[in-house]
């Protein structure tokens, strides 16, 4: 048997509790054209951090989460969770239960044949106990929006849904690290926000997250944002400074939200907006 | 050309205990030229109703028609197009040229003239035709494959286009890419856009229906929407952040003489408004 997961608070291991990305690069065995996905990538992430990725279509996001738990490996680099080497077979079940990952396609995620055990299918093969099980499916079910859905089968759910099932799956495994791959992007703005702060919840719980997304108003909310173009990181550092770079933004593929836009007109029109307002009430609060 | 959904009813497994009513009582037409908006939560009906509008699945109860002409699948034949909410299950070809190719063709196109339809395809969804052509559609990432999608029922050239969250996993050039198709689209075809993202589309839509629990809480054109956001709250949904800054604005005294979703209008009537109050 495998030993049981490591709990994410505990720091047996000294200072090495992360996800550290050592100049990894990846080339797609299937990829004809000799080019690289992801080109001499270095970062990291640590417990209680919250690290938003952006970056245009094609940029290296979704492969960057896949070799974060070690369902790819890296051509060259390393890739290592809390100092276990991603590419030791001995480690996969440790790392994989520790990276919980919400894919881009949430139907590719599905495993059961109804919701709630497509919930507890992750917890129950970590060995975690019955009762505790039930809890987690319940409170997953509830922190996005599922409950009494329990028994319906996956594949009758909505798109929306079957996103929010993926996501409940992930909380349910309670793993130290969530990596989440545009997790939102069949939610309604509702459905967004329920969604990001669900994960300021976990963040504060002491969880790292790494979340890929198109949408500047989900990297407002990071500690830090990571900036991808053609398989390069061209840009690390505080939400804030991204905000204000427009010529940075448009090579990541982002763009100002309208009411981004109407917050700058509203600055050029002498109403002192500040550059992190991102919702319709922090613009209407500088009125 | 009009497409016409009356009084639409569908409910998934009828009969059984475990019976879904995903729509009730839904009435929209669609003409050439036009575009109609649906909106609505997540589980609303939006995606049972297009299936619906397509053919793909005859409506429990209610009536659908092309020009007066109960709808039948089997003879639509590449009239009404459906860009799926998971595009990626609609790819299947070895390349993505020949997916795209594949539509054209089987409606009798030359081969001559599906390559070139094929490669403006492409191109209105901004793929370079001679780097993403050869390449099988199984290997991309999730945005190129949800653009190849596009780019296949766009090649069919059909009279009417239905698009499921189209521009769900576009980076923001996907996303101006597709609202352009879209606005472009209407010169000769009608279009109906299912979307979480209202503020991208509703500067241009003729009609928009908004849906809770499958019945349409609200009707009507842009004007009407505008006159009465409250619609939005009833549907479940959050008020799009221009027009809900407007909203709070005018709570605050701001007095701004009406609702636009034009951003720099938006800003004029805020910018007045402000220095009128104080
Ligand atoms: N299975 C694969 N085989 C070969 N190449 C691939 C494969 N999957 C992705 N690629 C290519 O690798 C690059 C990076 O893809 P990736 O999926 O990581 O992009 P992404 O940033 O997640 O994009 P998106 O925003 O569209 O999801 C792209 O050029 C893509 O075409
Ligand atoms: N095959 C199915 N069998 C049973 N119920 C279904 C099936 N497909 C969808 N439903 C249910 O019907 C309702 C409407 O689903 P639909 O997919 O039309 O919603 P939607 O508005 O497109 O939502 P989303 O924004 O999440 O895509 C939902 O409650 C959903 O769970
Ligand atoms: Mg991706
Ligand atoms: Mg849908």
């Amino acid at each position: 048997m495998h030993d049981p997961p490591r709990a994410f608070a505990v720091g047996e291991d000294g200072p090495q509790h992360m996800i550290e990305f050592s100049d990894v690069t990846y080339v797609y065995p299937s990829a004809e054209r000799d080019v690289a996905a992801l080109d001499g990538v270095s970062f990291s992430l640590a417990p209680g951090e919250h690290v938003a990725v952006l970056g245009a279509n094609g940029s290296g996001k979704s492969t960057l989460v896949r070799l974060a738990n070690g369902l790819i490996r890296p051509t060259s680099g390393l890739v290592t969770i809390d100092g276990d080497d991603t590419r030791d077979v001995g480690a996969m079940w440790d790392v994989r239960s520790r990276v919980g990952v919400v894919f881009q396609n949430a139907d590719n995620q599905i495993v059961a044949t109804t919701v709630e055990e497509d919930v507890a299918f992750g917890p129950e093969n970590l060995g975690v106990p019955v009762g505790e099980i039930r809890r987690r499916v319940d409170d997953s079910l509830a922190a996005v929006g599922l409950t009494g859905l329990e028994s319906r089968e996956p594949h009758q759910l909505s798109g929306g849904q079957k996103q929010r099932l993926a996501i409940a799956g992930v909380l349910a495994l309670e793993p130290a690290y969530l990596v989440l791959d545009e997790p939102t992007s069949m939610l309604d703005l509702q459905g967004r926000a329920d969604v990001l702060a669900a994960v300021e919840h976990q963040r504060r719980a002491g969880r790292g997250i790494l979340h890929v997304t198109h949408h500047l108003a989900d990297a407002a909310a990071a500690d830090r944002v990571i900036g991808l173009e053609a398989g390069r990181i061209v840009f690390e550092g505080p939400p804030g400074v991204v905000l204000a770079d427009e010529d940075g933004l448009e090579s990541l593929g982002v763009a100002l939200p309208p009411v981004g836009r109407l917050a700058a007109e509203l600055r050029s029109r002498g109403v002192a907006v500040p550059y992190e307002a991102m919702s319709a009430e922090s613009v209407a609060a500088a009125l | 050309m009009r497409l016409t959904l009356e009084d639409i009813g569908y409910t998934y497994g009828e009969g059984t205990s475990f019976a879904v009513r995903a729509l009730d009582g839904v009435t929209l037409s669609l003409d050439r030229g036009e575009l109609v908006l649906v909106l609505g939560a997540t589980g609303s009906g939006k995606s049972t109703l297009l299936r619906i509008a397509a053919g793909l699945m005859p409506p429990t109860e209610g009536r659908v028609a092309i020009d007066g002409n109960a709808l039948d699948a089997s003879r639509v034949g590449g009239r009404v197009g459906l860009v799926f909410q998971n595009p990626q299950t609609q790819l299947f070809a070895e390349t993505v040229e020949a997916d795209v190719e594949f539509g054209p063709r089987n409606l009798g196109m030359s081969e001559e003239e599906a390559r070139g339809t094929v490669r403006e395809a492409l191109e209105a969804v901004d793929l370079d035709p001679d780097e993403f052509g050869p390449r099988s559609p199984f290997a991309l990432s999730g945005g190129e494959a949800h653009r190849v999608a596009i780019a296949g029922v766009l090649a069919m050239r059909p009279e009417v286009l239905l698009f499921d969250e189209p521009t769900a996993g576009l980076d923001a050039w996907g996303r101006d890419a597709v609202t352009g198709i879209v606005a472009s689209l209407r010169a000769h075809a009608g279009v109906v856009v299912v979307t979480h993202d209202a503020e991208g589309f509703l500067g241009m839509a003729d009609h928009i229906v908004m849906l809770a629990d499958g019945r349409p809480v609200f009707t009507g054109s842009r004007e009407e929407l505008l006159a009465d956001p409250s619609c939005f709250e009833q549907a479940g949904l959050r008020v799009p952040d221009v027009l809900r800054t407007q909203i709070l604005a005018e709570e605050r005294g701001i007095r701004l003489g009406g609702y636009t979703l034009e951003v720099v209008e938006a800003a004029d009537r805020m910018a007045r408004g402000r220095g009128a109050g104080r």
